[in-house]
């Protein structure tokens, strides 16, 4: 058959279809302006730390300041946040036909974060940390699984399991790396970021 | 000429030149879009810069196509044996032509993020989303302006004698200091960038976003091109004319009328923009309504 033959063709188009749907029903929602410089803000800051650890492969803060905009200011600003740091951070880095799928992955990190943590936002404590810190490590697997995906369906035209682990088990230390620093950023940001975050809040009315 | 263009034509036509032939498993097909991409790239760089990049297409090449023998071992044409494992050379053609088409497609989004200019990238989304648009032109402010200000304010803490010398920990101690003034402060300044977007009137009215580039002549034939070369292409991709199988033997479909037909579609779609700028040639007629200054 002929869907068969072109996954990624209409994997493709798909991704980019449901990316454009969800943006044009972004108006629809009333954002405050000031919810809308935060979230412009926490997204160069992402693409910053992009930037700085641009030298070390996989070792990167940006998934955990994406957990970070999610959790703290909502699923909404969590998933615009994931979207638009790889979207612009390409720039950079190389455009090219994956920029949908790192663009869909990350967003769905900021979204689900903004969602499971919706109902205790500030509230501290040692379960909330673990909770964090176990999610952005089934992130970081998570991110690594869809991008493989990609690069499964990209390099081969078709999808089969021994390929697709020949791929996984080539991409193992960049996944293991990619979760640890997760984790390990998530466990240092939190707290300044939680704090200076939860302060803008109470004082703006945001 | 190209960066004149309407943003959708730009995207529509560097798209379909580079995503078509990448869908298809035909090495002329491949082979024709790197090199159409390669002279893409003289329209806007020049041959040192691309001449520079080279090297490390090379051994991108190189790994990608040695990647795929030392995984699939199905090929009938054994060249030795790695670890008791077949290499064979089905393989390793699989890989090259895989590696090629990677690097063509590469080679045209360098240029498409040449061509995609941020103003037209602000353009594409404000037409999907004004509200996006809006975060969009911040972030892109907000980056040099951020790059401008920690380095001021290193330089600041460095003057006070706080940052600087020391070992390694004391270093880490202070760039942790100063990250957390620089949060602090992007954080408050970010409300002080509402208050003055409040007060000029964002949110009074309904929002639309600045729109500098009109739909030309010129886009319109650029469109119109692109999806009658879509639908011909898409059409004998379907067909199953470009289909080559690799496995147990390289067999490619005889390249009869449909597939150079095809193929020689493709070379002129894709040098039609790429051919003005290389012999300077006018199109005339599209481009007499533009303005000479």
């Amino acid at each position: 058959m002929i869907f068969e033959k072109y996954y990624i063709l209409i994997s493709l188009f798909l991704i980019a279809g449901s990316l454009a749907i969800v943006f044009s029903r972004l108006d629809k929602r009333h954002t405050g302006v000031r919810r809308i410089t935060l979230i412009a803000v926490m997204t160069a800051l992402s693409i910053v730390g992009r930037f700085i650890f641009a030298s070390l492969p996989a070792f990167k803060p940006v998934s955990a300041i994406i957990i970070l905009t999610g959790i703290y200011l909502g699923s909404e600003a969590g998933f615009l946040c994931g979207c638009l740091s790889a979207f612009l951070s390409n720039f950079y880095f190389g455009q090219g036909p994956w920029t949908p799928f790192q663009m869909v992955a990350l967003g769905l990190i900021g979204l689900f974060a903004g969602i499971i943590f919706s109902k205790r936002r500030f509230k501290r404590s040692s379960f909330r940390m673990i909770v964090i810190c176990i999610y952005g490590l089934i992130c970081g697997i998570f991110y690594s699984l869809f991008l493989d995906t990609w690069t499964m369906l990209w390099t081969y035209g078709s999808f089969d399991l021994k390929g697709y682990l020949a791929v996984i088990s080539a991409a193992i230390p960049y996944t293991v790396l990619y979760s640890l620093s997760n984790v390990l950023f998530l466990i240092i940001l939190d707290i300044p970021f939680g704090k200076r975050l939860g302060r803008i809040i109470t004082k703006y009315r945001i | 000429m190209i960066d004149r263009l309407h943003p959708l034509s730009i995207l529509i036509y560097f798209l379909s030149a580079s995503l078509i032939p990448a869908f298809s498993r035909n090495p002329v097909l491949h082979t024709l879009c790197l090199i159409t991409g390669f002279l893409m790239l003289f329209t806007w760089a020049d041959a040192g810069k691309i001449l520079k990049r080279v090297p490390v297409f090379l051994l991108f090449f190189l790994i990608i196509s040695l990647f795929n023998p030392f995984f699939y071992h199905n090929g009938n044409t054994v060249l030795f044996y790695v670890a008791g494992r077949r290499f064979s050379l089905e393989a390793l053609l699989f890989g090259a032509d895989s590696a090629l088409i990677v690097i063509g497609v590469s080679v045209w989004f360098i240029s498409l993020s040449h061509y995609m200019t941020g103003d037209k990238v602000l353009l594409l989304f404000g037409v999907l989303s004004t509200k996006l648009a809006t975060i969009v032109s911040l972030i892109m402010r907000i980056i040099p302006h951020y790059a401008s200000y920690i380095n001021a304010y290193r330089k600041q803490q460095k003057l006070m004698g706080i940052y600087g010398e020391g070992t390694f920990l004391e270093r880490l101690r202070a760039e942790a200091k100063i990250f957390a003034g620089f949060l602090t402060w992007s954080l408050e300044h970010s409300m002080t960038t509402a208050d003055s977007m409040t007060s000029r009137g964002y949110g009074v009215a309904k929002r639309k976003s600045y729109r500098i580039y009109r739909i030309r002549q010129i886009d319109i034939l650029i469109m119109i091109t692109s999806v009658i070369f879509i639908l011909l292409l898409g059409l004998s991709l379907i067909r199953g004319t470009f289909e080559t199988n690799y496995y147990p033997v390289i067999v490619m479909q005889p390249q009869g009328r449909e597939a150079i037909l095809s193929e020689s579609v493709y070379i002129i779609y894709s040098l039609f923009l790429t051919v003005k700028h290389l012999i300077k040639v006018n199109y005339g007629f599209f481009e007499n309504k533009q303005s000479k200054i």
